[in-house]
């Protein structure tokens, strides 16, 4: 494989490391289940070009990945709700693989005092 | 007959539509003691309204289904009996217009979802407080 494509490769399976309060470890295996049910549902919509369904899902998204501290989550869920309102397929799409890459690859790091990413 | 506030620091209505939300701050406000009764969208808001005592305070989402947070807000200081109940609005918009808004029509606080539910629990007690002595605006 020519290095470059390598390196790509390489940095796409990275694990990204998110710092966690240590009280939400009961909430948070669930929370990962349903923000990946979300992203199958988002995908769905979007081959449907049900932009409404892509946007009320995003928002909840938006909210419930702050919450826990998963700025990135909600970084991505704001451009989604964002593309959906403008009925952006494009942008919806490429954000959606970025969120499913994120999920993937993030790993939990439960703290008594924690840092969100 | 209404239910009564649970629970030495009383009962909270979250107004919250996603679950996984709704349950981290449930989660946080029952280990400080606080006993919350939650509602999924503004039908059930509107309907846990007529069946309990003011609560403590509220925390109402500005989107949920079928009654938006204007006009929960709106049913809240309208209602007797709870025109002085402390209410945060809990978002994940930080629109400008909106949050002016809330605050004019009676609101007590505005908090972004993004800032965590630390902040969430902090500014809560902070209303508390601020409503025990009667200082709430």
């Amino acid at each position: 494989m020519d290095p470059t494509r390598l390196a790509l490769n390489h940095a796409a399976q990275e694990k990204v490391i998110v710092h966690v309060d240590a009280s939400f470890a009961p909430l948070v295996p669930r929370f990962m289940t349903n923000r990946k049910k979300e992203v199958t549902t988002m995908q769905a919509a979007l081959t449907a070009q049900d932009f409404e369904t892509v946007r009320k899902v995003a928002h909840g998204m938006k909210g419930a990945g702050g919450s826990y501290g998963f700025d990135r989550i909600t970084e991505i869920a704001a451009t989604i709700e964002q593309a959906a309102k403008e009925g952006v397929g494009e942008t919806i799409d490429t954000e959606l693989n970025s969120l499913g890459s994120y999920l993937e690859r993030v790993e939990v790091i439960f703290d008594t005092e924690a840092s969100g990413t | 007959m209404k239910k009564q506030n649970g629970g030495e620091k009383g009962v909270v209505l979250l107004i919250e539509d996603e679950q996984d939300t709704a349950d981290l701050v449930r989660l946080h406000l029952e280990k400080s003691g606080m006993a919350v009764v939650h509602a999924r969208d503004g039908r059930q808001a509107v309907s846990i309204m007529e069946d309990i005592v003011p609560p403590r305070a509220v925390l109402l989402d500005l989107v949920v289904p079928y009654l938006n947070g204007f006009e929960l807000l709106k049913a809240i200081r309208t209602k007797p009996g709870w025109e002085q109940v402390p209410v945060m609005v809990v978002s994940g918009d930080s629109d400008k217009g909106d949050i002016e808004r809330m605050l004019r029509e009676g609101a007590n606080d505005y908090i972004i979802k993004s800032w965590g539910v630390g902040v969430i629990h902090h500014r809560l007690k902070q209303m508390l407080e601020q409503a025990s002595m009667g200082q709430v605006a």
